[in-house]
């Protein structure tokens, strides 16, 4: 059966890319029909279909139902493609980037660092010269864009970044900022302000809104085409640099674009949904032990596979005991976990085959 | 934190001034009587301004002791929803608070808030968080009006923030007789508990939350050492900077206290609570476990509610037992 489905992804990945699309559009259809309110799904649709193309008259729904649709669902689902692809993509532009499996989108110290930048914009309350207080996810957003030039700018030794070097100064920078980010926390005066902080922190897509769905699709696009155009130099890469060299790949070049685009991705997809773990490091393990190495079809494939994945995650934290929502993360690692593991015995798996 | 005082006490001022010159034009057969008008703006949680267009109808009480306040408004009909039936409240408005339908056992999400068409919601500040997309800038987004009250995020909050707290739901529901009969009836309340206790030697007090990192989580300068205050006691730990801390069993032991307070709350039952207390060997030596001067308060009781009043005058009851007898 695995083997089948391993052929069939392999041999004809594009056609497998298709189906994939069909499957993600029938998920966020699902994923906006179903929520805590009750709505009918002809209701839904027609909303939807109202707002994109103008059919339908809306005359006889309440204004609270067209919101939920339009301002909570809509979002929400977007959000969890855009999210769940991103954290996919970062996590194959690092673990080629590191040639380790374990790397993964927080590598760089992102997620402490935008825990520091999240805490210190909670607890100490930093005012934006619009005289506004600063918002939680600007804060994240931040402290993952410190974290990351300062991990980058460390682990630069003339012009170059070894892959080795950036895992241990990522380590390193991410354990300083924890220390800094508990400090925040065991010193603040206010016990509510630290719950709202670490809660923040967990990861998840209850906050979305509409406003900040785009600037996560616009970099998870950016981000694939990007890798599309890197895809053969990153399979050349994966040989071992010498060889890359040999086949006129500029490495040093490709290592930029990399932790570029990782940084991108991540950042973004912290500062809208906090640390979701699991996806981005697992999806891109799944995808690669179906097919292979090859990143034309590993890229594609773990973007839907991802987005997919988080979506349903997504729809199962809210629908599992309502109305209480639980935290996406809990899921992706309590479903995607065993399901890497069977992946791992059942292909006798190993990074980089 | 400053800014956002200084704002709602100058939002305060102005509406005072309008009630003013309402009184004064209104002359006649009831001076007491305080028209409300509206929009009325105030700031809350987060700097965040929300606006009141008109008397609310559809209200949702996000706390317990948000929705004790509510009740105790006389506003229990207008009530839908609620959410965190977590304690009791004040016995007298128990009743119909049993009756009241839970929307979200924990924080609504903004869908469940929507969904209901409320034109009020009334919490603790954790109510209105970034993370569930609830905070009052959103909401108000969607047409719906919110509120914070101010002991959930104020720093050394005091039983006069529960006063403001009144007043502000007095004005927004047109219940200003009401808002201020509670109001007297608590300073009363409490100027006589003060009284009686004044010319005692301060009672030392410890607050027993749980147990926690193999110490004890208990409460710094927060609302409830302020109510200690007014009850002639004081918290061993109000010199702390911090609401809330884990704090060594040793300092504890170290401060003797004469009374213990436990916040009685969530799964773990009260009698489990003092057991923890009672048979641990290293607290026989102080006061409070020796003479069993132990006593317990639910959530709504340590927070701002219309409980606040009756809170002090346990407190003071179990620290100075000689004076109201």
């Amino acid at each position: 059966m695995l083997k089948k489905i391993s052929r069939l992804l392999r041999d004809h990945t594009l056609f497998c890319c298709i189906i994939l699309t069909v499957l993600l559009i029938l998920t966020v259809i699902t994923a906006i029909s179903l929520g805590t309110a009750k709505i009918s799904f002809g209701t839904v649709w027609k909303i939807v279909l109202h707002n994109l193309f103008g059919l339908f008259d809306l005359e006889g729904i309440k204004e609270s139902t067209k919101s939920i649709v339009w301002r909570i669902r809509v979002p929400r689902a977007l959000l969890g493609l855009a999210v769940g692809a991103s954290l996919t993509l970062s996590g194959i532009s690092m673990q080629a980037f590191t040639k380790n499996p374990l790397a993964e989108p927080y590598v760089l110290g992102i997620s402490s660092g935008a825990s520091s930048g999240a805490v210190l914009a909670m607890l100490v309350g930093v005012y934006l010269p619009s005289g506004k207080m600063m918002s939680v996810a600007l804060g994240a957003f931040l402290g993952s864009v410190v974290s990351i030039i300062l991990v980058y700018a460390l682990a630069r030794t003339s012009g170059e970044i070894a892959p080795i070097r950036l895992v241990l100064v990522g380590v390193a920078v991410s354990a300083i900022l924890r220390a800094f980010t508990n400090y925040l926390v065991y010193t603040a005066p206010a016990e509510a302000a630290v719950r709202q902080a670490t809660f923040w922190m967990l990861g998840g897509l209850s906050g979305a809104e509409g406003k900040d769905v785009a600037l996560p699709l616009i970099v998870m696009v950016i981000s694939f085409v990007l890798l599309m155009i890197i895809a053969m130099p990153l399979n050349a890469m994966m040989m071992g640099d010498s060889s890359a060299v040999t086949l006129g790949v500029n490495v040093n070049l490709i290592r930029k674009i990399l932790i570029f685009d990782s940084a991108l991705l991540t950042s973004t997809a912290v500062a809208v949904s906090g640390c979701i773990g699991f996806v981005g490091l697992v999806v891109p393990h799944i995808v690669r032990s179906l097919v292979g190495s090859d990143h034309k079809k590993v890229i594609p494939l773990s973007l839907l596979g991802g987005s997919l994945l988080l979506i349903w995650a997504d729809i199962a934290a809210r629908m599992i005991m309502p109305p209480i929502e639980l935290p996406v993360g809990i899921i992706t690692a309590l479903f995607g976990g065993p399901v890497f593991l069977w992946m791992i015995r059942a292909r006798k798996y190993s990074f980089g085959e | 934190m400053k800014k956002s005082i200084a704002l709602l006490l100058a939002v305060l001022m102005c509406l005072a001034m309008f009630a003013g010159c309402g009184k004064e034009n209104g002359g006649g057969n009831d001076p007491q009587k305080q028209e409300s008008t509206y929009p009325q703006e105030y700031v809350t949680y987060m700097d965040m301004k929300i606006t009141v267009n008109a008397e609310p109808q559809r209200v949702i009480a996000a706390n317990t002791n948000t929705a004790d306040q509510l009740y105790a408004m006389g506003l229990g009909d207008r009530i839908i929803g609620v959410c965190y039936k977590n304690s009791l409240i004040n016995p007298k408005y128990q009743a119909e608070y049993d009756k009241a339908r839970i929307i979200n056992e924990k924080a609504a999400t903004l869908e469940q808030l929507v969904a209901e068409e409320p034109d009020f919601v009334y919490g603790r500040s954790s109510a209105f968080s970034e993370k569930n997309g609830t905070t009052h800038d959103i909401l108000t987004s969607y047409g719906i009006s919110s509120l914070s009250s101010i002991e959930g995020y104020k720093l050394g909050a005091d039983v006069e923030d529960v006063y403001t707290d009144f007043e502000i739901l007095g004005k927004i529901f047109n219940k200003q007789d009401r808002a201020a009969e509670i109001i007297n009836e608590m300073k009363t309340k409490i100027s006589d508990v003060e009284n009686a206790v004044k010319d005692k030697e301060v009672v030392k007090v410890f607050v027993y939350d749980a147990t926690r990192d193999d110490g004890a989580y208990t409460c710094g300068n927060n609302f409830t050492a302020k109510l200690i205050r007014h009850a002639g006691g004081v918290n061993i730990f109000e010199d702390m900077e911090k609401t809330w801390a884990t704090v060594s069993w040793e300092s504890v032991i170290d401060a003797n206290p004469d009374v213990i307070i436990i916040n009685d709350y969530g799964s773990e039952t009260l009698e489990h609570k003092i057991e923890v207390l009672q048979s641990n060997p290293a607290l026989q030596s102080i006061t409070a476990v020796k003479e069993g001067n132990i006593i317990s308060v639910t959530l709504c009781e340590c927070f701002a509610s219309s409980m606040t009043a009756d809170t002090v005058e346990k407190f003071a009851k179990a620290f100075h037992p000689d004076c109201f007898k």
